[in-house]
């Protein structure tokens, strides 16, 4: 009899080890979406140290910093997903891009203390951000392996979890901030 | 590299700086050379004499006193051997090495004797074991372009006791250790080893490396190339990540390539650590060859530049991240604090 105590006692343990294990994958994805929107917060809080920084200088720009603040004030309303935030990131990531790119009609601009720091966080920021998004990825696939591979799967579906979706990453950071990818986009 | 030039003026090969700079030297130091291999020639005769004898005698001794005489006299050749050329060692590593790497940049230095130091040597984390036996020579440090760097020669050994409780000296690492300024700020220590386990065992392999207990978190990366060769663990996944790049990863498969050993990394308070095992010893002379020998002399050329090179593989003079004008600053600071304490 002790035998089939201890069979029972280890397909208990093996299922709570399994059950926690599912539980641990699920929730590394929430941490990992929390990450995201912390790179996105400093990201979007970026803007309007970039419009004060450049706004003087950039005359003929004046546009695309009027729709980098819409952009964030877009952010700041809430009610977006974090879908919706990656894309509004994206698009900040392309005009802000753009305009350092612009920076060399303005050497003033370009000389100035103030540009050359934010030039660098801005870049930081963006390879940040993209390093939080590749670690989201990781904990969503390792969580969607949980959700398809046996034994695990049958618990899954009885707990009622769903796949979950990669996000985009855009293909920015492989060379940073080079001229040619500039006049592409 | 050689950003120290003056316009128009050309830096001269290395066959023609060999001819002009390093021949003169190497003959001088070819006559010294020369002298110490005859003293050497008492002592070798002697023991040779000595090993004919025990040869003879071998019956009455039995083969364990044999080796065990064996032993002691290579040992005591070898005290001959290091003891007269010592001073002809420093001389050949001054004028010879350090030349070298002048021709490479005026700015660089060499201390034949200098070293990695012991305690970042272990603060890397790449070594699971603290060594008890610790030493390292050629020491070559400079700045390139933005990047400072040094790398050296280090010896690290440990004690293990064997069945019979008897003390054995293990190698932990030998080999030249490579350091050099990061380019991106971070907090966390990550280590990058050698994929052993996943090389040879697969998915196997890979669910040991999870269980390492003795390793912080391991990461997985999403390069199924990188992930074959490399096994990387971190105290933090996303900074893990922002230091490996897609284009990181890339380059340093590359550099991995390029060197053609098992290399392992760590980025720890703002640096990069490439450990690179090798068992030859690095810029030394022979007594018992001629100094006289441009492949010699070229080969060390030739070791410098596979070390510098890498600077230039993994970029690590792309400063675009904010790591550059405040931090530098500080970090000079604490450098002159440093060096001020050592006496310097």
């Amino acid at each position: 009899m002790p035998i089939i105590g201890l069979i029972i006692l280890g397909i208990g343990g093996l299922l709570i080890f399994l059950y926690n294990g599912l539980v641990a994958k699920k929730n590394k994805v929430e941490e990992a979406e929390s990450d995201i929107d912390v790179m996105l917060k400093k990201r979007f809080d970026l803007i309007p140290n970039l419009v004060e920084t450049v706004k003087a200088y950039m005359k003929h720009e004046r546009d695309t910093l009027v729709e980098l603040t819409e952009l964030r004030s877009q952010v700041q309303r809430g009610g977006l997903t974090l879908a919706e935030q990656n894309e509004v990131a994206s698009k900040v990531n392309r005009l802000g891009r753009g305009l350092m790119f612009q920076v060399e009609n303005y050497p003033d601009l370009k000389a100035s203390n103030n540009f050359i720091q934010l030039q660098a966080s801005w870049n930081e920021v963006e390879e940040q951000l993209s390093a939080s998004r590749r670690n989201f990825n990781a904990a969503v696939n390792s969580y969607n392996n949980g959700l398809e591979q046996f034994p695990t799967n049958i618990m899954a579906n009885n707990m009622g979890y769903q796949r979950k979706e990669y996000i985009e990453i855009p293909e920015v950071e492989k060379e940073n901030i080079s001229a040619k990818d500039l006049f592409a986009s | 590299m050689q950003e120290e030039e003056k316009p128009g003026e050309e830096k001269m090969t290395f066959s023609a700086f060999y001819q002009t700079e390093l021949l003169p030297e190497l003959q001088e130091l070819e006559a010294e050379r020369k002298e110490i291999k005859n003293t050497l020639i008492y002592p070798t005769a002697g023991l040779g004499v000595f090993a004919i004898i025990m040869v003879f005698m071998l019956p009455n001794l039995g083969i364990q006193s044999l080796v065990l005489t064996g032993v002691t006299g290579t040992g005591v050749w070898v005290w001959f051997k290091t003891k007269a050329s010592r001073e002809f060692r420093t001389n050949f590593k001054i004028s010879i090495i350090g030349k070298i790497l002048r021709y490479i940049n005026p700015k660089y230095r060499y201390s034949p004797y200098g070293r990695l130091d012991r305690n970042e040597f272990v603060s890397t984390g790449i070594f699971n074991r603290t060594p008890e036996r610790y030493h390292g020579e050629d020491l070559i440090s400079g700045t390139d372009d933005q990047t400072e760097f040094s790398f050296s020669e280090v010896t690290a050994q440990y004690y293990v006791r064997d069945q019979n409780n008897r003390q054995q000296l293990k190698t932990l690492f030998r080999g030249l250790i490579f350091k050099a300024d990061f380019h991106k700020h971070f907090q966390s220590r990550t280590v990058i080893l050698p994929d052993i386990g996943e090389k040879y065992l697969g998915a196997f392999g890979k669910a040991l490396q999870r269980l390492n207990i003795t390793r912080a978190g391991m990461v997985e990366l999403e390069s199924v190339e990188f992930e074959k060769e490399f096994v990387v663990y971190s105290d933090d996944e996303i900074e893990a990540r922002y230091i490996l790049s897609p284009s990181f990863m890339e380059k340093l498969l590359v550099c991995r390539e390029r060197l053609d050993i098992d290399i392992s990394l760590s980025f720890y308070k703002s640096n990069i650590y490439i450990a690179m095992p090798f068992r030859k010893d690095f810029f030394e002379p022979s007594i018992f060859k001629t100094l006289i020998d441009s492949t010699k002399v070229e080969e060390y050329y030739e070791d410098m530049k596979m070390v510098l090179e890498i600077i230039k593989e993994l970029n690590l003079n792309t400063r675009i991240w904010s790591k550059v004008p405040e931090f530098e600053e500080e970090k000079k600071k604490n450098n002159n604090h440093r060096n001020h304490r050592r006496g310097f």
